[in-house]
């Protein structure tokens, strides 16, 4: 099979990722409980993870690395914390429902959408400059779209949120692992990504980084720490980490950090668009699909002019190539877009993809 | 031989101070406080031999970490809150 769905999930990963998984349900237990080597052994697993994340994402204390499910989790948690009914908050067209669900079930938020053209990250800025003041209590903005692979001008965003002191929280589910990711540069009250897109690592991780603030847990229960006391400590991690925690997945998303370091950043974002302006060029050239290129990024949306996209994604599928096809969860990006009638087919690369995947796909087109 | 256990609030804090006291050449080992040391509940301690009490304070002063309490045992097994 030939997989362009990375921006879904990536699945090809690291062999140290499946490694380390193995490994840790073998020999691994839950860190903040017993006090013998299994547990040990989980406890160095996760400080280790939460240290070379706080390294790669600019975070200040490892402490302030959460451990999540994916990025819906550390959005819910974010918002949630943030934002309350009758709230007035600031957004992008281009937000995915992990963002829009939230806030609509916080309740009686007010969401000032800022509509920009696709690719045209100065006009989103200018948006973000006119609607976030002094009303606003928090602003929320994708780095980069899931579904149009645009990449959102989130340096002037955040800076207009730092200049006007209003908590910035950033969706970084298709930027963590490609493109520079930076809790302190921005000075973002949180941001959130998931573990198995670019960061490689297995499903049901991911990372909610955090800025100043208390945050809100979403869950209460056991953290293995203040015991008797029946409110959720007062201190990160363990406020928002009730439960056993996913270790083994930890384990995984550790390797897969370290692959990206490895890596780096730079190849791994040239490579994946070099695949993708391939693949743009190829359709273009065959003038027989509407192509949303912004030409630097790792998802490309199209929409076939002579069928739907679902069914020449099914037509693909069954020749052995993965790609998806719909609203991608985002039906207010494809509203900003002008696509919400049809949706896209989206291809969307990972490192592992080659040029030779990228012709035989046109070849099938 | 007399000892301190610096107090935690969590297992990451005390896997914090232990990895910075050891990394500036300061045995120190984390476990389970005893229960009669914390007054909310489990927590974690990181033990330290008493003659390192010095480099310690002002290791943890350098890395911004700071025990939540500080117990010293002189070596009969009765704890005392001490500071560093």
């Amino acid at each position: 099979m030939i997989y362009f769905d990375s921006a879904a999930t990536t699945l090809q990963k690291p062999e140290a990722v499946s490694r380390a998984v193995a490994g840790a349900i073998q020999s691994m237990t839950t860190p903040g409980r017993g006090d013998y080597p299994a547990a040990r052994r989980a406890a160095e697993l996760m400080l280790r993870c939460r240290t070379e994340a706080a390294e790669l994402f600019g975070v200040p204390e490892p402490d302030n690395v959460i451990l999540t499910s994916n990025a819906t989790h550390g959005l819910n948690i974010a918002i949630k914390s943030l934002v309350s009914p009758g709230d007035t908050v600031v957004i992008s067209g281009y937000e995915h429902n992990a963002v829009t669900r939230p806030l609509r079930a916080v309740g009686g938020v007010s969401a000032r959408i800022v509509n920009g053209r696709l690719f045209d990250p100065e006009q989103m800025a200018e948006g973000f400059r006119k609607a976030v003041d002094g009303s606003v209590k928090a602003a929320v903005c994708t780095h980069v779209s899931n579904v149009f692979g645009y990449a959102l001008p989130i340096d002037e965003i955040a800076a207009v949120c730092r200049e006007r002191g209003v908590p910035l929280i950033v969706d970084a589910s298709q930027s963590a692992g490609i493109l520079p990711v930076n809790l302190q540069k921005w000075g973002a009250a949180y941001v959130a990504m998931p573990g198995h897109k670019g960061l490689y690592g297995p499903q049901g991780t991911g990372l909610l980084l955090c800025g100043e603030g208390q945050p809100r847990p979403l869950l209460e229960g056991g953290t293995g720490s203040l015991s008797r006391q029946q409110e959720m400590p007062d201190f990160l991690p363990d406020r928002l980490e009730a439960g056993t925690q996913n270790v083994h997945g930890a384990a995984g998303l550790l390797e897969g950090l370290r692959f990206v370091r490895r890596q780096g950043l730079g190849r791994i974002a040239g490579h994946e668009a070099a695949l993708i302006r391939q693949l743009a060029e190829g359709l273009r050239r065959k003038g027989t699909y509407h192509v949303y290129d912004g030409g630097d990024s790792p998802v490309l949306s199209v929409i076939p002019r002579q069928t739907d996209p679902e069914s020449a994604a099914d037509l693909l599928a069954r020749q052995g190539v993965a790609v998806r096809a719909g609203l991608h969860c985002a039906p207010l990006a494809h509203q900003t877009a002008g696509t919400a009638e049809t949706g896209t087919m989206r291809f969307s690369a990972s490192v592992f993809n080659t040029p030779e995947e990228v012709d035989h796909v046109l070849s099938l087109l | 031989m007399p000892y301190y256990l610096l107090l935690s609030r969590s297992i990451t804090h005390a896997q914090r101070m232990s990895r910075a006291l050891e990394q500036a050449g300061i045995t120190a080992r984390f476990f389970r406080a005893p229960m009669g040391l914390t007054d909310r509940g489990c927590s974690y301690a990181v033990r330290i031999n008493a003659n390192a009490r010095q480099a310690a304070r002002a290791r943890l002063q350098e890395v911004g970490l700071q025990p939540m309490r500080v117990f010293y045992d002189g070596g009969d097994g009765a704890f005392s809150e001490a500071t560093l």
